[in-house]
């Protein structure tokens, strides 16, 4: 009996050390600069890292799955406009969410399913969670964060895990300092992406206030947009790379206009206006000072 | 029929799970597994919980699953295998109390194992969240014990049709596909054309749905209780299904020749 | 009232091959009778007939003048079986007291049964010990206690002495003896026909489904000093069937 005892503790501390050294990390080994993670699972680590956003996405719902939702976080990312509201109950659809659902909702045929949905969806729509439920509040938003953790883990490329997760720590959670860390360390995974550098200004300006920060991280962001588009920022991509496009010019003339710096901050009005002619703000700016 | 003999056919069935290792190395494989993933430090920040939720509760059903199907699919065929189903239906037993007996034996046994996990998951999300028993929770566990028990008896059935081992893999395959797939047979019949459809609905009809014992989404989302309508209705469902499957099981059990 | 009574028993399988063909035999209360014949001849399927775990195609079995698929008349049944590993999760009185129990028998009368049981059977002090450290002779003996248990008036036991050691063989056939002398009837199957010829009554030889020959095993020796295994020998060679009962 003491036998069996003493060799199932062996069994239990060895299992448990293993465990613990995975956890801290000290039997990473570098293969061309990859960890054990990436060499295990090659390509599929985005896949992984890409399910492990939905997943955060279906918790920041209550468990309900994203179609279920128009504004999921893994289909439009981190949206933050400066019109962007938000409750926890009810939905406002902003212009550009239902542009993007008649967008992007395919056209099915109607069928007879009243025969069909019996007894069964009945119980399971009892069963299951049914109508998205957001988390609210500091308590229960740290919820998905281990989920985003594990997406940035599974694949240090996904730049949206970072932007969301860097959004999360910083506007809900407050945990300004945690954010602007992960984002140093998604855009040393990811030195060209632009969307990064746009998060870190955007955390620089609010909360943070930091609006000389905000200018050199927006900066940053222009020109690693303008040097995806070969130095042609009148012709972008898509309609999402254009919204970051005024978004980053957003943060720079607003920065300058908090700093005082109100002639520059016309002069960039005027430029972002040759770009974007409908934009209600950068108007504003340009005709008011 | 004598409750005093099927009980004690059931109380080998019981003995004979928690004197084999099984349990207990499942057991520890939950832990092992749950109590470092509750400890990461996911970007400084504390009291996180649900995940845990998510990762025991998923844990719990694997290993349950596993346990369930693979002690009742060797109930009868391994008293058999050793021969000692001879000097068992030499005495004064019938063939229908040994089936119930032991059916109420792997119940007993699989339940005591569950609720043994459930009891860990309490104490480590408990632990972690300040928050113990719920409601929502209490009904999860009542609905997985009738799980527990309906796939007692779905295998306990196999087990006189099939082999051990086609019988383990049929209803492994079985319950996890109606895990997954089950909620989606009512669309997939209204989205397909004739005879895919009408197959489908049967199937629909026919299968017992174990999705309906799955509340863990309630349960880590902290959703609230099902309705209490609902409730006892699927506990009538499992009882319903409970039922055919053993009396069918006592049916082919005394046609069968040993 | 003859303790077994078996009358013109067909059986045949799924697959064709007749196991019974118009078997008859009689056993009386009492008696020790050995039932011989060699692989394939029958034995085992009329004694799964006995035991109410086959059902025939035709014909009668009797225990006391009562049905053995009925559950509650194998109350009077105890059963050896040839080979049968018994839970080895188990300890030997847990084993016997899980069989009182299926047997009716209330926990005072089980708990002075085990005692008796595994004392006749030489296995006493080791109730405590699990059945996995249990050599086969041990587990044998438990065979025969579980058998013993319920105190039942006919025992049949099959191949008895299988794997045991000559001394171990010596015990079970004074068992056997010792059962005779309180009443109790035996009917076993065996290879062993030396064994049958010193301890049986009355012998069977059965073969490919029909009883061949049946009477007292001192008949069966005769004149000539023949020993029972020359006239097995001859008895299952022999193209011409001669019944004496």
């Amino acid at each position: 009996m003491l036998k069996r005892l003493v060799t199932l503790l062996l069994w239990l501390t060895a299992l448990a050390l293993g465990v613990f050294l995975l956890q801290t990390g000290l039997i990473q080994y570098q293969k061309g600069g990859r960890n054990i993670i990436a060499v295990l699972l090659g390509d599929t680590r985005m896949l992984l890292s890409s399910k492990m956003v939905v997943l955060a996405d279906e918790y920041y719902h209550g468990g309900v799955k994203h179609q279920d939702c128009e504004h999921g976080l893994s289909r439009h990312g981190h949206q933050k406009t400066l019109e962007h509201t938000q409750d926890e109950h009810a939905h406002q659809h902003t212009e550009l969410h239902s542009k993007r659902n008649n967008a992007e909702t395919k056209q099915t045929p109607e069928k007879d399913t009243s025969f069909f949905i019996g007894w069964v969806e009945q119980i399971n729509k009892e069963i299951r969670p049914s109508g998205h439920k957001h988390l609210h509040g500091k308590r229960y938003e740290k919820e998905i964060l281990p989920w985003m953790w594990a997406a940035v883990k599974a694949s240090p490329e996904n730049v949206l895990a970072y932007q969301v997760s860097s959004f999360w720590l910083a506007d809900k959670l407050g945990k300004t300092e945690q954010a602007l860390k992960l984002l140093e360390k998604g855009i040393e995974h990811n030195p060209d992406s632009y969307k990064l550098e746009l998060s870190r200004a955007q955390i620089f300006f609010d909360p943070l206030q930091n609006y000389e920060k905000t200018l050199s991280a927006a900066r940053k962001a222009l020109a690693k947009w303008k040097k995806k588009h070969g130095g042609q920022p009148e012709k972008p991509r898509s309609k999402s790379e254009l919204l970051d496009h005024q978004h980053i010019l957003t943060l720079l003339v607003e920065s300058n206009r908090r700093l005082g710096e109100l002639q520059t901050a016309r002069s960039r009005a005027k430029q972002a206006l040759e770009v974007h002619p409908d934009n209600e703000y950068f108007k504003k700016i340009f005709d008011n000072h | 029929m004598s409750l005093k003999r099927i009980l004690a056919v059931s109380r080998v069935s019981i003995l004979e799970l928690f004197r084999r290792r099984d349990v207990y190395a499942a057991l520890i494989l939950v832990l092992v597994l749950s109590i470092p993933l509750s400890c990461i430090n996911f970007f400084g920040v504390e009291g996180i919980v649900r995940y845990i939720r998510e990762i025991s509760l998923l844990l719990i059903w694997v290993f349950s699953i596993i346990i369930t199907i693979t002690n009742a699919a060797r109930q009868i065929p391994g008293e058999i295998q050793r021969r000692t189903i001879y000097p068992l239906l030499s005495k004064p037993i019938g063939r229908g109390e040994l089936v119930i007996g032991k059916f109420l034996g792997a119940t007993a046994a699989s339940t005591g194992a569950l609720l043994i996990f459930y009891a860990l998951f309490i104490v480590l999300t408990g632990i972690k969240s300040q928050s113990w028993i719920s409601s929502a929770l209490l009904q999860g566990i009542a609905l997985h014990v009738c799980f527990v028990i309906l796939v007692n008896a779905m295998t306990i059935l196999g087990s006189l049709l099939l082999t051990p081992s086609a019988n383990i893999t049929c209803c492994l395959l079985v319950t996890v596909g109606i895990l997954i797939f089950g909620a989606q047979l009512p669309e997939t019949a209204a989205a397909s054309a004739a005879p895919v459809n009408i197959i489908t609905w049967v199937v629909n009809t026919v299968i017992p749905h174990f999705e309906f014992f799955d509340m863990r989404l309630r349960i880590i989302h902290n959703r609230g209780t099902v309705n209490i309508g609902v409730f006892f209705t699927v506990i009538a469902y499992a009882a319903l299904y409970t039922s055919v499957f053993v009396s069918l099981a006592v049916a082919v059990f005394k046609r069968k020749r040993i | 009232m003859n303790a077994i009574s078996i009358k013109n028993v067909n059986k045949t399988y799924p697959n064709g091959q007749k196991a019974l063909k118009n078997f008859s035999l009689e056993v009386g209360e009492g008696e020790i009778f050995g039932f011989l014949g060699p692989n394939g001849a029958g034995k085992t399927t009329t004694i799964k007939i006995l035991l109410g775990l086959l059902n025939k195609d035709s014909g009668t079995v009797a225990i006391f003048g009562k049905d053995p698929l009925i559950p509650k008349n194998r109350k009077v049944l105890g059963y050896l079986p040839e080979v049968a590993d018994y839970y080895e999760f188990m300890k030997a009185e847990e084993l016997l007291h899980y069989y009182g129990v299926i047997c009716g028998l209330d926990k005072q009368t089980i708990r002075q049964r085990i005692k008796k049981v595994l004392t006749q059977v030489n296995l006493q002090g080791t109730g405590n010990k699990r059945l996995k450290h249990f050599s086969k002779g041990m587990l044998q003996r438990v065979g025969i206690a579980q058998a013993l248990l319920h105190d039942p008036q006919v025992l049949i036991l099959d191949e008895p002495t299988t794997g045991l050691d000559p001394l171990a063989r010596l015990q079970m056939r004074d068992i056997i003896l010792q059962l005779q002398t309180e009443g109790k009837t035996v009917f076993f199957s065996s290879h062993e026909l030396s064994e049958a010829e010193t301890v049986c009554d009355r012998v069977g030889i059965v073969k490919e489904g029909s009883l061949r020959w049946c009477g007292p095993a001192k008949e069966v020796v005769g004149e000539g000093n023949q020993n029972l295994e020359r006239i097995f020998l001859n008895i299952i060679t022999s193209e011409q069937q001669i019944l004496n009962t």
